[in-house]
């Protein structure tokens, strides 16, 4: 048992910061009260072990089918083979995602059903579906990443200028919710199977690298030109997010089992079904290595669950009080207590501890994962302590933060290794997982419904748009340090 | 240039670890080494069956002169508690030149190590997706454990092709087996029929000689 070992090692020193800041709260500023204490106690444990099973079938089951699936698809050599594999996955991968379902279903609600629940999922997935071939063809071609990037980014800006607050924040977060635990594996190891084929090895290492973070500008993309061509500006938004008023300790962990359950399945699925289509027409993988592959998909499933009956019973209601009791004090110290939960959440972020693997993996080393988890840390704390600064200051708009730091990450990729160009704009990707969707949105709300002058659907999710930005710049700035290291290496071995 | 006998240091240990050990050894004076990733496979029949038998394994590869290896060797068993089963394996190979930097080392002339061949490395080199079949073959002829690398090459049979706008060469695997001297026969006799290796464009098998190593328990059974 010496591999859940290890992980469950690893995950409980990734849990263990968020938790010891929870319980450092509780006995200084935000108490809480005792059941809702033992709630968020249980449902620690329950992150922890549920994290450990997932990332087991990541490594098992997800990472080796999206590598063989890049791979057969590229073997393939025929553009019409990639354009309808690409869709297909997009499709899928984007279907999958429980997260983009909940997203449709708030806009369906926010807009009186002007826009339906089945609209969006159908828009967002079409213009994810393209963005993946186009970035599959990028690879493919060698075109450069930052390139794409910096002309995408450009139409994006384009349409956001047009946009209102509201759809702007709603694109942002549409992008943040595509790129769930499920699919940034998925698409990383994608990316990576496509590019490990290639001869050239540095090429190699930053081509597998890109792929989420275009696949989620086409969220973005498609979700902005939605409203061109609706015309919406009246929004009704509120959100009944009300803690769990209830005083047992077990009950809501029993009550959301049945939604979790639905989510895990719906999550899952797909992604088997496609294996063992997959299996069939292409990968004919001998019986063991394949067996192993849907094992993978068990642990994955078994581990999801357990993680986001943990997240959903345990954590929400403590993320929420927490922001309505830091309100009663003054402005900085919210600003300062965002930072430090942003910086313990992403830890305990499951694609986090899958792209910092990764990194590794693909560099064999040379980068290692606790740098890229500090310049992540560090960026995310940034963009929540941004976020209550928007909260507590009322003329500060999501745009303020948007627009220039986009900017300064465009104009990054033009100076910064390119292997970091990748890194970082995935990165902004994956940092939107479903610890910063449930527990620091929460807190985000929580905050924002104590506070006079504050939209908990402008303020909430423009928190996810500024925490998908943030690890951008952070992590190109790693970037540089890292070639600075280098050359003063060079010159010093002479 | 100097005449002595000379030594291939293969550390295998669990990932995270190859940095120490290549620090451990620098301060041995066995210096540059190359760390690469690999994935260690058992077929103890309880992780077989949850499909948990990889484990991630980094390898390391230093050389020196005969005394100075045996002496890393040593350190690092006691160092990485390779007495214990699953921290890892190190074993030293015969070579036969060494230059570098800071060797430049020919050794002549080696004596034939006679009959006292304790282990052998087998090492396989197989299309990608075929390290399945050759553990399964291994396995049958009593190996217990093998580590698998990814590698990429291209022979007179299979050559670089060009996809869309890359170049790709194909991609193979790497299957490293360390064997009883009197199993290695069996077990590479069971791999050439499982793959047909004799066939043109199914890969490569040589073995090598181990001079001495750590961290091995299947055999003492």
């Amino acid at each position: 048992m010496n591999v859940f070992k290890a992980k469950l090692r690893e995950v409980v020193f990734s849990v263990l910061p968020i938790s010891a800041i929870v319980l450092l709260l509780h006995f200084t500023v935000a108490p809480l009260e005792m059941p809702v204490l033992f709630r968020f106690i249980l449902g620690a444990v329950l992150i922890v072990i549920g994290l450990a099973f997932f990332l087991i079938g990541v490594d098992v089951g997800v990472t080796p089918l999206g590598s063989l699936s890049g791979a057969a698809i590229a073997k393939s050599n025929k553009l019409w083979i990639v354009a309808v594999a690409g869709i297909l996955l997009g499709f899928v991968i984007s279907i999958a995602e429980p997260g983009l379902i909940v997203l449709a279903n708030q806009v369906d609600l926010v807009t009186g059903g002007l826009i339906s629940n089945f609209n969006i999922l159908m828009v967002v997935s079409t213009g994810m579906a393209i963005m993946l071939v186009l970035g599959f063809l990028r690879i493919a071609f060698n075109w450069p990443l930052h390139i794409l990037l910096t002309v995408f980014y450009i139409i994006t800006g384009v349409f956001a200028v047009l946009a209102s607050p509201e759809f702007l924040a709603i694109g942002f977060d549409a992008s943040g919710a595509t790129t769930g635990v499920l699919a940034v594996p998925f698409i990383l190891a994608l990316a990576t199977g496509v590019s490990k084929l290639k001869k050239d090895q540095v090429a190699a290492e930053e081509d597998s690298f890109g792929l989420v973070a275009i696949t989620s500008i086409g969220a973005i993309i498609a979700v902005l030109m939605m409203q061109m061509f609706t015309n919406i500006t009246e929004f009704s938004g509120n959100f009944d997010i009300g803690p769990t008023a209830s005083n047992s300790i077990i009950g809501p962990f029993i009550w959301v089992i049945p939604s979790v359950l639905q989510d895990g399945l719906i999550a899952i699925g797909p992604l088997v079904l496609m294996a063992i289509v997959l299996q069939k027409i292409t990968f004919k993988l001998h019986k063991r290595a394949f067996a192993r592959i849907l094992k993978g998909f068990v642990y994955a499933f078994i581990g999801l669950l357990i993680f986001l009956v943990g997240v959903n019973a345990g954590f929400m209601d403590v993320g929420t009080l927490i922001g309505q009791a830091l309100t009663g004090f003054s402005d900085w110290v919210i600003v300062v207590i965002g930072f430090i939960l942003g910086v313990v959440t992403i830890m305990a972020e499951p694609a986090v501890y899958v792209l910092t693997h990764q990194i590794e993996d693909i560099t064999n080393g040379s980068v290692k994962r606790v740098s890229v988890l500090i310049a992540l840390a560090g960026g995310v704390g940034i963009a929540i302590a941004l976020s209550m600064l928007r909260i507590v200051v009322p003329g500060l708009q999501l745009w303020h933060f948007l627009l220039p730091g986009y900017i300064i990450s465009i104009l990054m990729t033009f100076f910064v290794p390119k292997l970091f160009v990748g890194m970082a704009f995935d990165a902004g990707g994956v940092a939107t997982g479903p610890m910063t969707a449930t527990f620091i949105l929460a807190f985000t709300q929580g905050a924002a419904e104590a506070t006079s002058g504050a939209s908990i659907l402008i303020d909430g999710f423009g928190m996810i748009a500024t925490v998908a930005m943030m690890p951008i710049i952070t992590l190109q700035i790693l970037g540089f340090i890292f070639r600075m290291k280098q050359k003063k290496e060079a010159v010093s071995n002479g | 240039m100097v005449n002595t006998q000379i030594e291939l240091l293969l550390t295998i240990v669990n990932f995270g670890m190859g940095s120490r050990v290549l620090k451990c050894g620098a301060e041995l004076g066995l210096a540059p080494g190359t760390i690469f990733l690999g994935k260690g496979t058992s077929r103890k029949s309880l992780l077989d069956f949850l499909g948990l038998n990889e484990v991630r394994k980094e390898l390391v590869l230093l050389a020196g002169p005969i005394d100075r290896v045996a002496l890393a060797m040593e350190a690092f068993k006691e160092k990485f508690h390779l007495e214990k089963p699953g921290k890892g394996i190190v074993l030293s190979l015969p070579i036969s030149s060494l230059h570098s930097a800071t060797h430049d080392i020919q050794y002549e002339n080696p004596k034939k190590p006679g009959g006292d061949i304790m282990y052998k490395l087998i090492y396989a080199i197989v299309e990608m997706g075929k390290s399945e079949e050759v553990l399964e073959a291994a396995a049958k002829a009593g190996s217990t454990g093998a580590t698998v690398m990814t590698a990429r090459g291209s022979g007179l049979h299979d050559q670089a092709s060009k996809v869309f706008g890359m170049e790709i060469e194909p991609q193979k695997e790497i299957v490293l087996i360390i064997s009883g001297s009197q199993k290695t026969e069996a077990i590479t006799t069971s791999i050439r029929k499982a793959l047909q290796i004799d066939e043109p464009g199914h890969g490569v098998i040589f073995t090598m000689d181990v001079n001495k190593a750590f961290g091995l328990y299947s055999d003492q059974k």
